[in-house]
Parts: structure tokens; sequence; C-alpha cells
């Protein structure tokens, strides 16, 4: 009687595990979605590390962002842009002036053709080390917490 | 998608390309507004929403909600066992807490059984007074182990539990920051949803070591001490008990199978999807005044909730009052065959209590 009386006062619930397990399933899902030697890890030590020139260029790219396939933002895009070479891309909305961007800091791979820094394939660098070396101010720019000096030593 | 939902998307484009709401990530691949507003129908929207106000009215939602199929979960204990190996130490106290914290009603039952038992066997006075005396001194040592038990288990498994919480975020943090721009443009990839799933999930997965789990082993403990303890001053009671065992085993399985199944729909986003594309965007928002909209879909975002709240709660009465029967359907028992047994001599008074009590 007491220990019946015990058992209902410990507040156990029996479905907590089962609903733990689930939880831990989720999040190793999530954190299992991306293999460990992925090559679009950020933090990958793959490709190779050469010195930048800077010249760019577009090789008959085709490109749509993954989440809307059917959405095409290139049909063989091709481009070339040499080193020191100041140039601006204008365009209507979603004609994919920041997706070039994207598609060379290798935020996005290409579907087909090619971006080469240098005459190398973006995909081959390394791409922490292409990252980098490019300097990316965004459209809302950021500033982190600190002071000015802090963030400029961030880039 | 409806007229409606179309000319919002319009809007939004609209304004997302003036100077003023310049967003990081380009237009076409941010997720429009859009699949927030859905398929709320506006002549529905007119009567509804004083009724959503007062929080009394269900929306028509679009798609029925299924039984999600629960995740697979072969494997996972495994791979928890392994992130909380460095706090075994920990658990273990804390599961040596959580043991002597079950066994002691048992213990309360035999002290109170047999003080009881000698206010009717014992006839000298003093002899009374000496030997419940002397037995109630034994309360200390209880109280004492109560104190012990219940410090481990709320250090060690407290400890052991928010640990392996913390793991499991910096785990998972520290992978989905490595992830490509292209996993984050998935609606089921969004800020709220991977906010609230590494929230709340890691919270959640503490129940499977920490102190919900000493509960249990809390549970567990005081059955079988209670049971030994019955079976050492009657076997007969013991057995009676233990075969009641399977009726409380029974209903907490009915409790567990039910519990975790969460709703699902096919084409609903998620309210912490849509919490956070509003505050996101409540630029665009305020500018074009769908706060009602998008608080009437939000409201729909819950209603599967609610459906399935509904459903848990009769659930979990139903394993409750099963429980509850089991409970008191094994005193009736114990008692029937006690008192059977003491009337044919078979049973002493002070030991059928004690048994009994435990």
């Amino acid at each position: 009687m007491f220990s019946s009386f015990g058992a209902g006062q410990s507040g156990a619930n029996f479905s907590a595990k089962k609903e733990g397990l689930e939880a831990a399933a989720r999040l190793f899902a999530l954190s299992d979605g991306m293999a460990d030697d992925d090559e679009d890890d950020p933090l990958s030590e793959e490709g190779s590390k050469p010195e930048i020139q800077g010249k760019v260029r577009f090789k008959n790219v085709s490109f749509a962002y993954p989440s809307r396939p059917d959405t095409k933002i290139y049909r063989d895009f091709t481009v070339d842009i040499d080193s020191r070479q100041s140039v601006a891309f204008t365009g209507r909305s979603g004609c994919g002036k920041s997706t070039a961007l994207q598609l060379l800091l290798r935020f996005y791979r290409a579907n087909s053709g090619s971006v080469e820094v240098d005459s190398e394939d973006v995909t081959n660098i390394n791409i922490g080390w292409l990252r980098d070396n490019i300097g990316y101010v965004g459209q809302m720019p950021v500033l982190f917490a600190g002071s000015i000096l802090d963030n400029i030593k961030v880039s | 998608m409806t007229a409606d939902a179309a000319d919002v998307t319009a809007k939004a484009i609209a304004v997302d390309n003036s100077e003023s709401v310049k967003k990081a990530i380009p237009t076409a691949n941010a997720v429009p507004i859009e699949a927030d507003l859905g398929d709320v129908k506006k002549e529905e929207q007119a009567t509804q929403v004083d009724d959503v106000e007062k929080g009394d009215i269900e929306i028509a939602v679009e798609s029925d909600f299924v039984d999600d199929v629960a995740p697979d979960i072969t494997g996972v204990s495994k791979r928890l066992q392994q992130y909380s190996q460095a706090d075994i130490l920990y658990a273990i106290t804390g599961y040596a807490g959580s043991i002597i914290v079950g066994a002691l009603p048992a213990g309360e039952a035999v002290l109170f059984g047999m003080i009881t038992g000698n206010f009717f066997t014992i006839k000298d006075a003093q002899e009374m007074r000496d030997t419940n005396y002397a037995l109630s001194m034994w309360f200390f040592l209880l109280a004492g182990l109560s104190f012990i038990g219940n410090v481990c288990m709320g250090i060690g498994l407290g400890v052991s539990g928010s640990r392996l919480t913390r793991r499991m975020r910096v785990l998972v943090f520290d992978k989905l920051m490595r992830n490509s721009m292209g996993w984050f443009d998935f609606p089921e990839h969004s800020t709220g949803e991977l906010t609230t799933s590494l929230e709340e999930d890691s919270e959640t997965v503490a129940n499977v070591t920490g102190l919900s789990q000493g509960q249990r082993i809390q549970v567990f403990s005081c059955l079988a001490a209670g049971l030994i303890v019955a079976l050492i001053y009657s076997w007969q009671i013991g057995l009676t008990a233990i075969a009641c065992v399977p009726l409380i085993i029974g209903s907490s399985i009915i409790q567990a199978k039910y519990a975790s199944r969460e709703p699902s729909t096919d084409s609903l986003i998620k309210p912490a999807t849509l919490l956070e594309r509003s505050f996101a965007d409540i630029v665009v928002l305020q500018a074009y005044g769908l706060q009602t909209e998008v608080s009437l879909k939000y409201s729909a975002t819950l209603a599967p909730d609610i459906k399935y709240k509904k459903k848990q709660a009769g659930y979990s009465g139903l394993a409750f009052g099963l429980s509850q029967f089991a409970v008191f359907g094994t005193f009736s028992v114990v008692f029937y065959v006690g008192i059977k047994m003491m009337l044919t001599g078979q049973l002493a008074f002070t030991d059928f209590f004690v048994a009994l009590l435990s």
C-alpha cells in the first residue's frame, strides 16, 4: 500500500523516456543530415589553396536554387572578369545579380558549367581559403558586437 | 494558391525590390510570405476574427491531420549512452539515490505495521511502550536515508541530465552551422524550426538519463521493495500483489504508447516557421496591414496541436484510470485473501498488516 502510494508520488512518467529518445532521434537526424566529409562543409580541409589574382570566369553556368529547382536563374551564363577590373551587374529582381556572388563564394554549386577563379574551378579550391580571399559586403551590412576595430579584424 | 495569396506575394516582392527592405538573401531565394498566408479565405476571416480572438473556434484546416510515423529510435539509446558516458559517476550516484528513495515506503510500511500491530498484540502497557519506543527510533534512520537519497538523486541526475542536454545542443549547433546555404533555404530548416528543435528537443533528451529516468527507477525500486517485504511477511499476500503487477505495468505501457504521437499536416507550415517569418518580415507585414491574416494563420497552425492534446488527454486519462483501478483492485483482493487467511489462523495480524501496508 505504502509502496504503491510512493510509486504514485514519484511523478514518474513512463512516456517521457520514449519522448526523449524520439527527440534525440530528431536531433541526430538533423545533425547527420550532413556527412563529415561533405565537400561543401565550410570547415573542410579538401581542395587547393592557390595564390589568388582575382580573374573570374563564369563558363556556361546553369543554376537554380535547390529549394526552387523549377525557377532557373541562369541558363548557359558566361562572363569573364579580369583581375582588378570593376564590374557592376544591374537588372530586375531575381535576375541573378546576387546569385553570381553566391556561386563565386560557393554558397551554392552550379548545376552545370563552371565558376572559375584564375582558371581554377571554385569547387576545386579549399572552401575556407576561397572565402578568406574574397571580401564580401552583403546587402544588409552586419556589425558584430564590439569596436569598429574588432569588426575590421573579423574580415 | 488562392488569388489573395498570390496578390500578397506580388506585394511582398514589390516591397522587397525597394531600397528600404533589401535583404541579404536574394529574392528568388527567399521563401515568399505567400506560403505563410496559405488558404484561409477572406470570407471566412470576416466571420472568424472575433471568434478566434475569444479563442473558442476551430478554423477549418485544408488538410486532415494524420498520425505521424514516430521517428526511428533504434540505435539512439546507444548513441545517447556514448554521449552521457562522461557523466557516468553522476548518473550512478543519482540512480543509487533513486533506489534508496524508492525503497523507503516499504521500510516505512514495516515500522508502521509493526507499531500498529503491537497495539493489538502486546497486552502489557509497559512492554508495548518500550517496544514501540524502540521501533519509532528507526524512523530517524528512514529520515536520514531519505535525505541522502534525495540529495544524491537531485544532484546526480540533475547534473547528468543537464550536461547531456548541453552536449546535444552544442553537437547539433556545431553541425548545423556547417551545412551549405541551400540546406537552409528549405522551409523545414527555417530559423524558427531549427531554434525550436535545438531548444525543445535537447531539453526533452534529458528525459532519457536525467531526473525523469530517476523517477522511473524509483517506481521499480518502490514496487520491488514493497513486494519483497510483502513476500517476507506473508508469501501469500505477496503473491497476490504480484499477480496484480501486470495490470499496473499494462496501463503504463498504454500511456507510453500513445504519448509521443505528434500531429502532422501535409500543407500547413509549422507555428515556429510562421512566427520566424512574421518577425523577420515585420516591415512587410506592418506596411501592408497583414497582422490579422497572419494571426489567423498562426491560429490555424496551432489547431492540429489542440486536436492532438485532446486526444492525448483522453489516452492519459484512460491509462491513469486503469492504473488506479489496478491499485485499488489489488487492495481489495489482498484484503479479501488476508482476512480469509486470518480467520483460518494461517496468518498473524501483524504479518498481514505489514504485508498489506508494504
